[in-house]
């Protein structure tokens, strides 16, 4: 059972490994980032990943090797503690700990102090309701709530390569507004109204997800995000006016 | 004192902790099946979206022909979740080994509150009748996850479910929270008042330690929860709007319009309902390392490596965790200077987890371990636990939560907690202590067999859910294919679904190791792995009133080695 | 050593063996049964209702495999029965213009895109079973296993194949199953096991009354107008938008969903003709048929449109609407929406044996309705001024909502409409007054 339970510890260090070594290839990484801010939390992902993967291996290296030493002949010493290994291993942790959390502060701060937020009028405002997302633009007057806003369902255009400001309200319970994408979440909280900012540096249709359980319909509240060239960003404004505008005329 | 003899006073309404140890176990038993038995139907769901559930389908959904329903999907993890953490894990650790357990190792003739013991025993009874029972409920049962966050939860008509369901969930978590608060004013009390002449509180197991933490967490955490609960239970009976924002329509229906009052903040919830349940987690956990310790030392013939430290540790954990609740709102909205400091304490309470694990690893080392079950179980503790805590870095990081938050990797992380964790310490007591309980060692051929299984689909299931999460797979979600970016991950959802029907087989060797146990004839072994803690000091199973003769206790707890005439001195052990 | 190999094995071969076991996946075996009114209709003559029922199958088909009676007028424009909407020369009704084909086909190229790199790889074992068309990729496997073929020829088969993709009734009907039957039920009774819980009730599609529609005179939907709602959803109620869904399978959904209500208007038919005739034959059911598709087929020419660009929202345009809203004369919109449109108006209430206020109104399906809060709650038939001008214009099919134009010229109604639509802004300003109140407490 000695080398067994050795072979079962080397293996599932062995598996923990070969699950992040396998993980780009077979799409189970996080999908390709194109926020410009996202970097840095993939920075930050990874350098964890690193960190927990080295101290891991050691770990299990270790228990493997404690276990497999316990079959030699004599008695175990009666030994009940060691202070200085006890401050060692206080020690060094602590250190690599307060460098993990010193090293995120900053990221913090830019992703989400209102003092990082751009200063840019707001692009949409996201409506969150069971099981729907709807998106609000101010319309040319720039003001939201007035007689030419535009609102469209499911998908929400932003242009690329400029910041983006995102207004969040939920008209009824919980959601939450998740690009995988971007690295963006933001839970809704019918009562607040998050602000949320981003720039998006690839054009392209990306996933909005409800991260937050609001209902049976959970599953089903997708979105769109397109990320669209300010020219066809404007263009695609223009559209949504158009068809405002609509006399029912059109088969559509 | 004299056992009772009548059946029902010996039997069910005992006075006596083995007793209602042993009703413990047989309840958590008994809720693990039912809570498993949902985490297969979620899996199933996850695996085979919209397909004929196997077996029991047709009965609960028959308008669809046997096909899961999304309602009848959140009730199942909803339920889930509650079931294991309210009636397995706490339970099974606090009111089943903490309730044999405590007394006998420190030399006590019975708790100090008997009768409140086995009140804490009955309102769990009830408790876990109506979680059931919310489950049959023609509005639906609870579904608002187990974390219950209004306004889904509080206003009735926001989901199916959240009507006479949810009402239901809430009693039922009012009356588990009162009986744990109960039985952690009983073993605190105990711990303190009740130890043998010598049992200084460094002669203390680790395992009281640990009992001892974990009560502490419950009367300081849990009447908080209990409240807000309380508070939740009033927004929906009697129209207050302590949860409740104002301006809601949610499904036609308007709190206001119905004279409930409004402009409460969802938000508090959030926060009493974390300031317990992420203490609960070390609720948990620290008995699970408590018992492993002992284990591991007893079966090791070593030395628990440490010992202060040991207890240190864990005292900081209990001091710590009081602290981190909020790490579970980064994304919430809550004020991110805030999120800075729970991210600081989050991280900072990896510490004393990763010095319990060296002092583990430091035990073994040099140990001459029998590698049998009990030992096995206690190492794969160590190791499922050590992924659980490093995967737990990621979610305390503030920004890289921020991806992460509420999707499967969050699964796996508190799985390998709670199930790597805690359920193979449980498997390790289980059978270091069942010669104890009952007079008879477990087989251990069935044993290893069982933890080579469970080690190993562990993993498999387990694992991968970290993937999941970072391809971006959002929890609770009934169909995740629905979004066409994650249509790749069905392979590895089939895989996991599969290795956890397979796990769920593979505990039919542990009940058969336990039936055929019990049918055997009882060796009746006072101190059959030669340990030197008290609870071997007296017949195995104990008598009604555990010893005979008070014990007296001259040393510690971990006299294991060494060059003596035996391996171990006893702690009653004249020098 | 022997014994831990033993467990080892034991432990392996026990994994592997069930590991590689597949499990069954079916999917559930659905009917569609009769409706509820007929059961009662015919509850002492149930020989009649066996003889429905059969009458139903046998043209409808069941859900595994749906199919519109084949009229005798249909077989003349070479009416497809499995995919209606082809175009004419195509062997269908020609509802589906070339243009909206062109649209099928682009979104095709957007919705399949991971399987159609796949096939450009040629990595045709990489392609994996999109969500809801396990028939398309049975037809997908088949084609790309055939030997016979050369693999260029193949791919070239293969790329067609989800490019031009268009849904039979029987596969919008699987997509049915697995995204609308758990509210709107088998049949599209508006009775699936979620709709219990819902407010408003999922529409029930047997009676051919739909709400949200652009004609007038109470006439069914066009079929632009069943998309429509699957794309927007109905905002403020639980149908969401469906845009997830690629355009042919919005197009096939609204198909499938005018075939359920074709076959549940039916069976109403026949019961009603049963009732008059005491007999039920074939041409019961052949006049039916020819009766039901009639009203169907005139819904185009029943569409409410404005020529020429709509009416701008000047301040005496809204001034007016203000008036007619209020006069109880004309437009007498504040007697069920309210003076302030908070839809408290007092003719939309009663009070009941018990004392409580209840709403005065039943809907065609016979639930409780009241007016919309025009302050708060969205539009559900969406927010264009189009949209507005066709609910005042024709009224909303099975509520209460009258149709106005017969008491209101075109300008009238255009100023309610952006009368309406300020209303509409004043969702912001009540919450901050709710708030501001709460913060000055």
């Amino acid at each position: 059972m000695r080398r067994l339970t050795v072979l079962l510890i080397v293996l599932l260090a062995a598996a923990c490994v070969w699950s992040f070594v396998v993980a780009r290839e077979h799409g189970w990484w996080f999908p390709r980032n194109v926020s410009a801010f996202g970097e840095r939390i993939d920075h930050l992902f990874e350098l964890i990943t690193w960190i927990a993967g080295a101290v891991l291996v050691i770990v299990f290296l270790l228990l493997a090797l404690v276990v497999w030493r316990g079959a030699r002949a004599g008695r175990a010493e009666r030994a009940h503690g060691d202070t200085r290994l006890e401050v060692a291993w206080t020690v060094l942790p602590a250190g690599v700990l307060v460098f993990l959390a010193y090293d995120q502060l900053d990221e913090w701060r830019e992703l989400k102090y209102a003092g990082s937020r751009p200063n840019v009028p707001v692009t949409a405002r996201v409506v969150a309701s069971q099981f729907d997302w709807h998106f609000v633009y101010p319309g040319r007057d720039g003001r939201f709530d007035t007689l030419d806003d535009l609102e469209t369902a499911y998908e929400l255009s932003v242009p690329e390569d400029e910041p983006v400001v995102l207004e969040l309200v939920s008209r009824d319970v919980i959601h939450s507004f998740f690009v995988p994408a971007l690295r963006v979440k933001q839970d809704v909280v019918p009562g607040m109204r998050p602000v949320i900012w981003f720039e998006a540096r690839e054009s392209g249709a990306y996933e909005i997800v409800c991260a937050e359980l609001c209902g049976w319909g959970h599953y089903k509240m997708a979105g769109e995000l397109a990320v669209l060239p300010r020219a066809r960003f404007d263009a695609r404004l223009v559209e949504l006016e158009r068809e405002f505008a609509s006399n029912g005329e059109a088969a559509r | 004192m004299n056992a009772p003899q009548s059946f029902w006073r010996r039997w069910v309404f005992s006075l006596d902790h083995k007793v209602i140890g042993l009703q413990f176990l047989v309840y958590s038993a008994f809720f693990l099946v039912a809570g498993g038995a949902l985490a297969l139907a979620i899996r199933w769901q996850l695996a085979w979206p919209w397909s004929k559930v196997p077996i029991v389908g047709e009965a609960l959904y028959p308008a669809t022909g046997g096909v899961m329903t999304p309602e009848g999907y959140t009730v199942l993890f909803t339920l889930h979740g509650t079931i294991m953490i309210f009636f397995v894990v706490v339970p099974l650790l606090l009111g089943a080994f903490g309730n044999f357990l405590l007394p006998l190792m420190i030399g006590a003739r019975d708790m100090a509150f008997p009768r409140l013991n086995l009140a804490s025993f009955w309102l769990m009874v009830p408790a876990g009748a109506i979680a059931l029972a919310s489950f049959f409920v023609a509005s639906g049962g609870p579904a608002s996850g187990w974390t219950a966050y209004p306004p889904l939860a509080t206003i009735a008509r926001a989901a199916p479910g959240s009507g006479l369901g949810q009402t239901l969930w809430l009693l039922s978590l009012f009356l588990a929270g009162v009986s744990s608060t109960i039985g952690a004013i009983n073993y605190a009390a105990t711990v303190i008042q009740l130890r043998a002449p010598g049992m200084t509180w460094t002669r203390l197991p680790l395992t009281v330690w640990s009992l001892f933490f974990s009560s502490i967490i419950q009367l300081v955490a849990l009447p908080v929860l209990t409240a807000g609960a309380v508070l939740q239970l009033a927004d929906r009976m009697v129209g207050t709007g302590f949860y409740t924002p104002a301006n809601l329509v949610v499904n036609q229906f308007s709190p206001e319009g119905a004279g409930h009052a409004a402009g409460g903040l969802p938000l508090l919830w959030q926060h009493l309902f974390w300031f317990y349940s992420h203490p609960a987690v070390y609720v948990m956990v620290l008995p699970a390392m408590g018992m492993v310790s002992d284990v591991l030392a007893v079966h090791g013939r070593k030395p628990v490596f440490g010992y202060k430290p040991m207890v240190l540790s864990m005292g900081v954990i209990v001091v710590l965790g009081m602290f981190v609740w909020g790490h579970h709102m980064f994304v919430s909205g809550l004020d991110p200077a805030a999120g800075t400091a729970f991210m600081l304490s989050t991280i900072l309470i990896a510490l004393p987890s990763s010095v319990k694990v060296f002092n583990w690893l430091a035990t073994l080392w040099g140990s001459r371990p029998r590698y049998d079950t009990a030992f096995l179980n206690a190492v794969g503790f160590v190791a499922l636990f050590v992924i659980g805590g490093l995967s737990g870095l990621w979610l305390a990081s503030t920004p890289v939560d921020v991806p992460l938050h509420d999707t499967a990797l969050v699964v796996g992380h508190f799985h390998f907690v709670v199930f790597g964790g805690s359920m193979f310490a449980v498997f390790a007591a289980l059978h270091h202590w069942f010669p104890k309980m009952t007079g008879r060692r477990l087989d251990e051929r069935l044993g290893k067999l069982h933890f080579v299984g469970t080690f190993v689909l562990t993993a498999c299931v387990f694992l991968l859910m970290h993937q999941l999460g970072m391809a971006g797979q959002p929890r609770r979600v009934a169909d995740p294919y629905v979004y066409p970016g994650l249509a790749h991950l069905k392979p590895l959802n089939v895989f996991i679904t599969k290795s956890a029907l397979l796990l769920a087989a593979w505990q039919v060797f542990l009940v058969v190791n336990v039936v055929k146990t019990l049918l055997a004839r009882p060796a009746g072994e006072k101190n059959p792995w030669d340990a030197t803690t008290l609870e071997w000091e007296t017949p195995s199973p104990p008598p009604h009133g555990n010893f005979d003769l008070d014990p007296v206790v001259l040393r510690g707890p971990y006299e294991y080695g060494g060059s003596g005439e035996r391996d171990h001195v006893r702690q009653v052990e004249p020098a | 050593m022997s014994n831990s190999l033993r467990v080892l094995s034991i432990a392996a071969g026990l994994a592997l063996g069930l590991n590689g076991c597949g499990f069954e996946t079916r999917a559930a075996d659905l009917r569609y049964g009769t409706q509820e009114s007929s059961r009662t209709a015919l509850a002492e003559h149930a020989d009649v209702l066996v003889r429905l029922e059969t009458g139903l199958v046998e043209r409808f088909g069941e859900p595994v495999a749906p199919r519109y009676p084949a009229l005798a007028a249909w077989a003349d424009a070479r009416f497809d029965p499995a995919q209606p909407e082809r175009a004419a020369d195509a062997g269908g009704s020609g509802e589906l213009s070339g243009e909206a084909l062109e649209r099928v086909r682009a979104d095709n190229a957007k919705r399949f895109v991971r399987e159609l790199a796949a096939i450009e790889r040629g990595d045709f074992d990489d392609v994996a079973e999109p969500r809801g068309h396990p028939a398309l990729f049975q037809a997908f496997r088949a084609l790309v296993a055939d030997p016979a073929r050369p693999l260029e020829e193949r791919r070239i088969a293969a790329r067609a194949l989800f490019l031009d993709f268009y849904p039979t009734l029987a596969e919008s009907a699987e997509l049915y199953r697995i995204e609308c039957l758990h509210c709107h039920g088998t049949a599209g009774g508006g009775d699936g096991p979620t709709a219990n819980f819902l407010e408003p009730r999922p529409r029930d599609f047997r009676r051919g009354v739909f709400k949200w529609t652009s004609v007038k005179d109470g006439g069914r939907p066009t079929r632009a107008d069943l998309v429509r709602v699957l794309e927007l959803g109905v905002y403020g109620t639980s149908m969401p938008s469906f845009r997830r869904l690629s355009e042919a399978e919005r197009q096939g959904l609204a198909d499938y969903a005018r075939f359920l209500a074709v076959r549940g208007e039916v069976e109403r038919q026949v019961v009603l003709a049963y009732e008059d005739e005491e007999e039920l034959t074939d041409a019961t059911f052949d006049d039916a048929l020819d009766l039901v598709w009639g009203k169907w087929e005139k819904a185009p020419k029943q569409v409410v449109t404005w020529s020429g660009p709509i009416p701008e929202p000047t301040p005496e345009a809204i001034a007016l609407g203000d008036r007619l809203f209020h006069d109880a004369a004309k437009g007498n919109c504040s007697a069920c929406h309210g003076n302030e449109g908070r839809g408290d108006g007092p003719v939309a209430f009663k009070i009941d044996d018990r004392g409580r206020k209840t709403a005065a109104y039943q809907d065609a399906w016979g639930f409780d309705i009241l007016p919309r809060n025009l302050r708060r709650d969205p539009f559900r038939g969406g927010r264009r001024p189009i949209d507005l001008y066709r609910r005042i214009h024709a009224g909303i099919n099975g509520g209460p909502m009258p149709a106005m134009s017969s008491n209101l010229t075109a300008d009238e109604i255009w100023a309610l409409v952006h009368y309406t639509r300020t209303l509409a802004e004043k969702a912001l300003e009540d919450e901050l007054a709710a708030r501001a109140e709460l913060g000055g407490r």
